[in-house]
């Protein structure tokens, strides 16, 4: 008995040492997830102006974005392995403005889209760096 | 002869054509996105295995004339049906779930509204089509349409050549730090999306459906290698595809929508239209093909009568069963995940019980009472053996890492 739980202990102890090597943190797992969610929409944005995709397809898709989005912003900075101080409050900063952009994306011509497109490929890059730490 | 042609023809250019389905196009562009040409031995590894798989399950059933569930229970028992049976039960609900998810987001990509609205009457066309439609025109009407699909390559080409570091990607990936567990996650679920063992329950299905013989065998063979071995290539071009324009930009392919995006780049609204038709044809057919896999394999293993091509009436508990199995997928869908995820749990699942699901019908396979001469050769048994076991190793070492780091879809 004594030894079949050593062995299971040795296995859990393994799987954790592993996962530390092998695994990324919450924070690095979801900063990347954030920053392709915004590279994502960036990309939208700009192809529906350049002519390249359907309305349709923009406004299906970014509901998709927002659903993905949802409920992250407020938890990034108590996510495992989250950076401190200015830091975090920076890339909070970043995905309030580009959040903003996903909510309420600019796909007719008059609007000011290139300044949601800025702020969505600022976002973006600093949650791609973030998650790389 | 020429009728016997055609029939090859078209066997082989349905299999083309029904090869992705949600499963693969999610695994094939996170692929392609996360890892470059990386993952590319995952999708040849599981078409190979697919490839052996079908072809014995067509065999078994033009020699044997028996059924895949059927067999399973008369050579082991009924207690030990069920064993396979509940790994399939969980495993195709969350995947006929997803299916149903994906044709759902194929909708709203045309008309732009949110997919779960399109939910609801996407499950009751699937019902529709279970309920009354004739088994050939579900076997090739949305494979025909799924052939959509072979478009993938020509928006590789309207890109270009893809530059020496992202073809070197294909022996030599790449990773960020801590994104090993990554990479045996997608790998592990590429391989699950391929080697579905709805497949080969709804393969055995329809071989018994349109009354295949030892004459078929010929049709078997060539539908099984010629038609996955082309079909998997469309998957390998979502795969390209993803690479050259998804990873640059750091997409993560995360969302089926943002899949579509690197067809408009390579061919504009076009593009984007022919991605949503291909997912809308490929998910709409995975779809009732689960639902009938599992109806299949329930009405088989008990007994009952079966047959898509009888009246509702004729085989009351064989539609009775896929209807309350149709409930419960959609139920689950109606939880919230989104389908990429759902489908990544499926796919992880499947891959983590091939041994369960598919180790029975092995051992039926060497079973010369059933097959006589046509019963497998070594070789295809160590073939088999050989991928559903790297198929589990990597479900065991990879799913526990990516739950312990948060991840997992």
């Amino acid at each position: 008995m004594r030894r079949a739980l050593s062995v299971v202990s040795l296995l859990m102890l393994s799987v954790a040492l592993a996962s530390c090597q092998f695994s990324q943190s919450e924070f690095a797992s979801q900063a990347g997830k954030i920053g392709s969610e915004f590279a994502a929409a960036a990309t939208t944005l700009r192809y529906v102006h350049e002519g390249r995709l359907l309305r349709g397809y923009a406004d299906s898709s970014f509901q998709s974005y927002r659903s993905m989005l949802e409920g992250l912003g407020p938890q990034i900075p108590r996510m495992n392995g989250a950076p401190k101080g200015k830091r975090v409050e920076r890339l909070v900063r970043l995905y309030r403005r580009a959040e903003k952009a996903v909510t309420h994306p600019c796909l007719d011509p008059g609007c000011d889209w290139r300044s949601q497109l800025r702020a969505l490929n600022e976002a973006s890059h600093a949650f791609q760096r973030a998650s790389q730490g | 002869m020429s009728t016997r042609w055609l029939q090859v023809g078209l066997g082989v250019i349905t299999a083309i054509g029904s090869f992705v389905e949600v499963g693969s196009v999610t695994t094939a562009a996170q692929a392609g996105a996360t890892f470059g040409f990386g993952l590319i031995w995952a999708v040849v590894l599981g078409t190979c295995a697919l490839v052996l798989l079908l072809d014995m399950s067509g065999r078994f059933a033009a020699v044997s004339k028996r059924t895949y569930a059927g067999a399973i229970r008369e050579r082991f028992g009924f207690k030990f049906y069920l064993l396979p049976l509940s790994a399939a039960l969980v495993t195709n609900c969350l995947l006929l779930a997803a299916e149903m998810g994906g044709t759902s987001i194929a909708v709203s990509l045309f008309l732009g509204s949110e997919w779960r609205r399109w939910y609801p009457i996407v499950a009751l066309l699937v019902w529709l089509a279970f309920w009354r439609a004739p088994f050939k025109l579900i076997e090739n009407g949305p494979a025909l349409l799924g052939l959509l699909a072979l478009s993938f390559w020509v928006g590789i080409f309207k890109i270009g050549v893809p530059s020496p570091g992202l073809v070197s990607t294909m022996w030599h990936p790449h990773f960020q730090q801590g994104t090993v567990s990554e990479y045996l996650y997608i790998a592990v679920a590429t391989l699950g999306a391929t080697v579905s063992p709805y497949l080969v329950v709804f393969y055995s299905g329809g071989a018994r459906e349109e009354k295949w013989s030892r004459r078929s065998l010929g049709i078997n063979r060539a539908s099984a290698v010629l038609g996955n071995g082309f079909g998997s290539l469309t998957a390998i071009a979502l795969v390209i595809l993803s690479a050259m324009v998804l990873k640059p930009l750091n997409i993560g392919a995360n969302t089926l929508n943002e899949v579509g995006l690197s067809m408009a780049r390579a061919m504009g609204p076009v593009g984007s239209f022919m991605f949503a038709a291909a997912l809308f044809a490929t998910c709409f057919g995975a779809a009732v093909e689960v639902l009938l896999a599992m109806s299949y394999n329930i009405a088989q293993g008990f007994g009952w009568e079966w047959g898509e091509e009888k009246q509702p009436a004729e085989a009351a508990r064989f539609n009775t069963v896929g209807t309350l199995f149709l409930m419960a997928a959609f139920i689950v869908g109606l939880l919230g995940v989104d389908p990429v995820q759902l489908t990544l749990y499926a796919t992880t699942f499947t891959a983590l019980v091939l041994p369960i699901s598919l180790f029975p019908f092995l051992i039926v396979m060497n079973d010369r009472e059933y097959l006589g001469e046509q019963a497998n050769r070594p070789w295809m048994n160590v073939a088999s053996v050989v991928v559903l076991l790297i198929a589990f190793v990597i479900a065991v070492v990879s799913i526990p890492l990516m739950v312990l780091s948060g991840g997992g879809g």
